[in-house]
């Protein structure tokens, strides 16, 4: 056998270990060593202290989409941004000029969004 | 790579058309944002001014000795001409647009995105790197599909823009697919080095070169709306406003055979011979199917999406030719794509802009609307006439020399059953298109006709198109004679 | 991969990886009836070509960094069309309250 699909042995064996730790955790040696009262605030769902409310399947707001579209953008950007800046010594002034120019471009498409009134909330 | 010789890359010569789009793009756009009041047609003009400066640029360069800039960007004739055909689409479809925001409420990204796309197109005209193509491509597909559904109102428009976006996407990722695998094979993004190892890789990957190429053309063939991967054309076109339909059919057409030019000359050019023949079946299933659907449609932008299908075939023919040519009748093959395009781009614009007037005029896109068109206007009437005369083939017209040359070649370069089938399918097409010519004589029966009135923007227009239909099919060596004169690679 | 200790994943096997990726993308692409998943299905292709991309660029014919500077890009522009197509799906189903393919059947011939 070669080294590559000896390698999926440690994979196999981490995945069946990875699954009985929490199986025995939970259904086998945590019913045996914890009491069990049971009370209505117990049982909720637990949402970070607040009271739970609602469905689980509600709607987000489309405006959630906007943002989420500007995120992308700069998001995005990042994947450029992070070669050019690891060969910054290398590529010297002129793709500093570039890299701006690139900036400038998206800063353009902020400002539309900003205009078009997609940053406020109303 | 140094500092100096970064800067003193040929980027004017090989970027300035496509520089200035940008920049003008970027100005429509700001100055949209800026200006918020008050009519703005305005901002349609600055666009047409900019595209019209790029058109200078692209012809003060069309002499400048072939170069590359970055590896990437070439200016070479093969280039330069299709930039000089992009952008004069440009400048006929920007002025229906100028004309169109003057009767219709739109979105003032219209005029920008326009031109975005057009930067795309160009940057397919002029790149010989498939990364430079890619982007490219996606820059006037994706733009393309945001000008299709820009009428959010319109549920029409929104569900062409959406089928234009899935099948377009769906093309993108196959294109890429083979694209991926072609640099797997060779190492390179390069068209040129891929091009000089493709002797080696064909011997050493066959089944690897066939995928690709047949990855690319499909991929190509979604972007070019040839049939089998048309589905998305006629709703896209109909739903779309009209002078985006136009652009549709001209600008993004004229940009995808130059590419796909390009790519299966520069990469499989050498020996390819049989590759190319899968090229030929597509080219017959469009020419068929385009025309045999024309003749069901009663919507006349329809009818004129599923003519532009066929058209496409048309074209596709010589590109079917290269494999069983030699590179020297190549440069007949490329005189009479950039012949035909140029005369299908004039017709084309013209059509859309009649049948956009009469469609509104009428308050229906129906086919039907054209009844007396003589009567209410008899210029429209004419220019009409032309123009379909022209897209049907008959003497005299541009689309007639165009189709003679194609023909000639398909006799002479072994691929005799394209061109009978060209023969054929041109003769199916004659029924629909007199069907519109029979309509536009006929006299409305009974009472007072309404005329129908159109801009001076419109009158400039359709009279441009009219006189490059007619000066094309009357005095065709004008064009021919230059592009004769053209080294192409 | 490549460091001490790490063993080499052969060529093959990625790109089947990408294959069958690419081929259940296609697929969902073409028969799914909604148009969310339709999208994932794409971007499910356009991922497949990024593996591949990236395998071919250090264990091509001739391994460069070409690659994955292609994959940077296809993955921008996957990006952009992504957005496109949500905000084109959001005005489908303002309009139309539906987000099926099949409920897109205004044009007709």
């Amino acid at each position: 056998m070669s080294p590559y699909w000896n390698a999926y042995l440690y994979v196999v064996l981490f995945t069946l270990f990875g699954l009985l730790l929490p199986f025995a955790a939970l259904w086998i040696i945590g019913p045996i060593l914890r009491p069990n009262k049971p009370a209505k605030g117990k049982l909720t769902t637990y949402e970070s202290g607040l009271e739970p409310f609602g469905d689980a399947h509600v709607r987000y707001h489309a405006r959630y989409y906007l943002f989420a579209l500007l995120f992308v953008v700069f998001d995005v950007e990042t994947l450029f941004l992070y070669p050019w800046a690891a060969s910054f010594h290398q590529l010297g002034l002129f793709a500093l000029a570039e890299m701006l120019l690139f900036i400038v471009m998206l800063a353009i498409g902020l400002i539309y969004a900003w205009r078009k009134k997609v940053l406020e909330w109303t | 790579m140094q500092t100096p010789d970064l800067l003193h890359q040929p980027y004017w010569q090989t970027m300035g058309p496509l520089l200035v789009v940008t920049a003008a793009a970027f100005l429509v756009m700001i100055l949209e944002f800026v200006f918020r009041k008050g009519d703005r047609r305005w901002l349609s003009a600055v666009s047409l001014a900019g595209a019209a400066a790029a058109l200078a640029v692209a012809i003060w360069h069309y002499f400048v000795e072939p170069q590359i800039a970055l590896d990437t960007m070439v200016t070479d004739p093969m280039g330069n001409v299709f930039s000089v055909l992009i952008l004069v689409t440009t400048v006929l479809v920007l002025l229906f647009t100028w004309d169109y925001a003057g009767q219709v409420k739109v979105a003032a990204e219209h005029t920008y995105l326009i031109l975005f796309a057009v930067a795309g197109a160009l940057a397919m005209a002029t790149a010989v790197d498939m990364i430079t193509l890619y982007v490219g491509l996606e820059l006037l597909s994706v733009s393309s599909y945001i000008l299709v559904a820009l009428r959010r109102g319109s549920a029409r428009a929104v569900e062409g823009g959406v089928k234009y976006l899935l099948m377009g996407s769906i093309g993108s990722a196959v294109l890429l697919y083979g694209m991926s695998f072609l640099y797997g094979i060779t190492g390179s993004t390069s068209l040129l080095e891929i091009g000089m190892g493709m002797q080696d890789t064909w011997a050493s990957y066959p089944t690897i070169v066939l995928l690709s190429y047949l990855l690319l053309l499909i991929g190509m063939g979604v972007k070019l709306s040839l049939v089998p991967f048309h589905m998305w054309t006629p709703d896209a076109y109909a739903g779309a406003p009209s002078p985006v339909s136009a652009f549709l059919a001209t600008v993004a057409k004229a940009a995808a055979f130059i590419m796909l030019l390009r790519m299966t000359l520069f990469m499989f050019g050498n020996n390819g011979a049989d590759l190319f023949y899968w090229a030929g079946f597509l080219a017959a299933a469009s020419m068929i199917a385009g025309n045999v659907i024309a003749l069901a449609q009663r919507n006349m932008k329809r009818l004129l999406a599923f003519s532009s299908i066929a058209q496409a075939g048309y074209v596709l023919v010589p590109i079917a030719l290269f494999g069983t040519s030699t590179p020297s009748e190549w440069y007949g093959l490329f005189d009479s794509i950039a012949f035909y395009l140029f005369a299908y781009t004039f017709m084309t614009v013209g059509a859309f802009a009649v049948v956009h007037v009469v469609a509104r005029a009428r308050g229906t896109g129906d086919s039907d609307a054209l009844t007396g068109l003589c009567q209410r206007s008899p210029w429209l009437a004419g220019a009409l006439t032309v123009f379909l005369l022209s897209l049907a083939g008959m003497p005299l017209t541009s689309g007639f020399v165009g189709k003679v040359y194609i023909f000639a070649d398909a006799i002479h370069l072994r691929g005799i059953w394209l061109g009978v089938l060209l023969f054929v399918t041109s003769v199916v097409s004659f029924f629909y298109y007199f069907g519109w010519i029979r309509k536009i004589f006929q006299k409305e029966p009974v009472g007072e006709v309404q005329r129908i009135q159109a801009g001076p923007l419109m009158h400039t227009l359709l009279g441009l198109c009219v006189a490059g239909t007619l000066v094309l099919g009357v005095v065709p060596s004008a064009l021919l004679h230059v592009l004769q004169a053209t080294k192409w690679f | 991969m490549g460091g001490a200790g790490s063993v080499a994943i052969p060529a093959q096997s990625l790109l089947a990886l990408a294959a069958i990726l690419f081929c259940v993308g296609l697929y969902g692409a073409l028969t799914k009836r909604n148009l969310i998943i339709v999208l994932v299905s794409i971007e499910l292709m356009l991922n497949a070509v990024n593996i591949n991309l990236v395998a071919f660029s250090r264990l091509g014919v001739a391994p460069n960094l070409n690659g994955q500077v292609f994959a940077l890009f296809t993955i921008t522009v996957a990006a952009a069309e992504i957005a496109v197509g949500l905000a084109l799906l959001l005005a489908v189903f303002r309009l139309r309250k539906t987000s099926e393919v099949k409920d897109l059947d205004l044009h007709k011939w």
